[in-house]
């Protein structure tokens, strides 16, 4: 029972070391905290290797009881331990779904946290390199049907329902730290019928262009008209940072 | 017998890692709410684990490694003077909330004042030059919003740090398992250093990773099953905003290094005042934090320091948002 945060530390440390090897920490965290995970992890590993190793003294560790009596808090926090070594052991990691993204959606001011988002002013060329939350920053600064006219669309992200049968939303997160902070952002895509083709979380990429479609509601009536739409794996770096 | 445990550990791993990759590739993911706090307490935990080890490490050397008188021998003895440089530890320790756990559980190990010991655990996230430096960039000096969560947070520290050194019995403010653990002579750890650091891994990571994983996912639960839509519904009213985002900062649990970033998309939609309620109330008392300051302190302890740190907050953000 003493070993069951050592253990936990273990697994945590076990799972996180994987996703950094499998390249799929980023489902969880900003890359730039990989490293430092990752040294951790190595000096958990470490301290472990010491608890495991250097005999104690009877293992006479403060303050626990042993071999009987334990309580049932102690049984409790056992169990919820097992239940997330079984999470994090048996489970597929995952990207934050649409749910989310529609939680999320209301309040914010869309687009960028930091400093660096994209300008209106300046930006004249590279269109088809934009992420979504470049486009997004975009919407916000200006509605202007003629800056968005002839420009190239490529985009990956999520599909996301809108509540119109005609346009779904390609979203992506937005993340500072971790996939709690994660703030979505989101283009419309004209696609009528799009829900009988496409699954509502999918990833596609997005190629097009912008036009402007009166029966839609988004600010502007712009909606990005798509020429074709390409599904595609879960990107190691599903978020945008 | 002995000379098996590495062999088994070894094996252990191996197959730990051959299920991981196993069901990765072959169990499909699924989709929706549980997901998503699946996602989140995972997310939570993984971004603490680096600050938990750190936190437990930096613990452990204090306990171990630090001459019991060094560290109260360059430390004023007025109690005022001496919780004023206290807090100002977090200075040099740049360890995220989840760490300072760890850390302040050390401190009062070696001798510290219950007193000392919180005014270090709620000062140091946010005078610490990781959130200074986030906040900055955020918000640079508008609205007054970087100074304001600096003197906040450490005039807040220091008051909860005052009133905990006025109990008359310190020790009940603490959990009973705690103070047993404080009693323990360092030789019932062990002979060695080396014995003492491996036996004082394996009780505080006991005590903590429990409560962080609860917490973790208690707050992945809440952040999926409570609509933002009906918090932030409440964002221009001067009172109501600065208290829906205390309860958002309470729900999210975000680390004090970057609450700065996360909330800035916030920033046309809520008053400053109630953003400064956000990040000073955010780092001290969160989900998260409440289930880790449970590993230590009673829990009506942690009552009054929700208490404490939630007036001072509120009448800040109230004060703030009349102000301009």
């Amino acid at each position: 029972m003493a070993w069951r945060g050592v253990f936990a530390i273990g697994v945590l440390t076990l799972v996180t070391v994987w996703l950094g090897w499998q390249g799929m920490l980023g489902f969880y965290i900003h890359p730039r905290y990989n490293l430092f995970t990752l040294v951790m992890a190595a000096i958990g590993v470490s301290l472990m290797a010491i608890a495991f190793f250097v005999p104690t003294k009877g293992h006479s560790h403060a303050g626990h009881k042993h071999a009987k009596g334990h309580s049932i808090m102690e049984w409790l926090s056992l169990s919820l331990v097992a239940v997330v070594v079984a999470i994090a052991l048996v489970l597929p990691p995952t990207t934050l779904s649409s749910y989310t993204a529609e939680n999320r959606s209301f309040g914010t001011v869309a687009t960028s946290p930091t400093a660096d988002a994209i300008d209106v002013e300046s930006t004249t060329s590279g269109f088809e390199n934009l992420t979504v939350r470049d486009w997004a920053s975009l919407l916000i600064q200006t509605h202007d049907p003629s800056f968005f006219r002839g420009k190239p669309f490529s985009a990956l992200g999520t599909i996301t329902d809108s509540g119109d049968p005609d346009v779904f939303f390609l979203t992506r997160f937005v993340v500072t730290c971790c996939a709690v902070d994660a703030q979505p952002v989101s283009i419309p895509v004209y696609y009528p019928g799009w829900s009988d083709e496409f699954a509502v979380d999918s990833w596609v990429t997005v190629n097009g262009g912008f036009q402007v479609l009166p029966q839609i509601a988004e600010p502007g009536n712009l909606a990005v008209v798509p020429g074709d739409i390409v599904e595609e794996e879960v990107p190691h770096e599903p978020y945008l940072f | 017998m002995r000379r098996l445990v590495p062999l088994a550990l070894l094996l252990a791993l191996v197959g730990l890692i051959a299920l991981r990759s196993w069901t990765s590739d072959n169990l499909a993911p699924f989709r929706g709410q549980l997901q998503d706090v699946i996602t989140l307490a995972l997310s939570l935990l993984i971004e603490s684990l680096p600050f938990i080890v750190l936190g437990i490490a930096l613990s452990i050397v204090v306990q171990v490694f630090v001459p019991p008188s060094w560290l109260e021998s360059w430390l004023p003895k007025n109690p005022f003077a001496r919780r004023a440089i206290v807090s100002l530890f977090g200075m040099f320790l740049p360890v995220c909330e989840c760490g300072n756990v760890p850390l302040a559980r050390g401190l009062m190990g070696r001798g510290y004042g219950v007193g000392d010991s919180v005014t270090f655990l709620f000062a140091a996230p946010i005078v610490n030059p990781v959130t200074i430096i986030t906040t900055h960039q955020a918000f640079g000096f508008d609205d007054g919003i970087l100074v304001a969560r600096l003197v906040a947070g450490y005039l807040i520290a220091n008051l909860l740090g005052w009133l905990f050194s006025l109990h008359p019995n310190p020790e009940s403010i603490l959990t009973t398992q705690f103070v047993r653990e404080c009693a323990l002579p360092a030789a019932d750890r062990g002979d060695t250093k080396l014995q003492r650091v491996g036996s004082l891994f394996v009780s505080e990571s006991t005590a903590l990773m429990p409560a962080l994983t609860l917490g973790a996912f208690i707050a992945g639960a809440i952040q999926v099953g409570v609509s933002r839509e009906v918090l932030l519904a409440l964002g221009t009213d001067p009172i109501v905003s600065v208290v829906a985002l205390i309860i958002l900062a309470f729900v999210i649990s975000v680390c004090a290094n970057v609450d700065a970033f996360f909330i800035l998309p916030f920033a046309q939609t809520f008053l400053p005042g109630s953003i400064v309620a956000f990040l000073v109330f955010g780092p001290l008392i969160d989900i998260k934090m409440v289930a880790l300051l449970r590993t230590t302190f009673a829990g009506r302890s942690i009552a009054v320091m929700a208490l404490v740190v939630g007036l001072c907050s509120l009448a800040l953000g109230m004060v703030m948002n009349s102000a301009g």
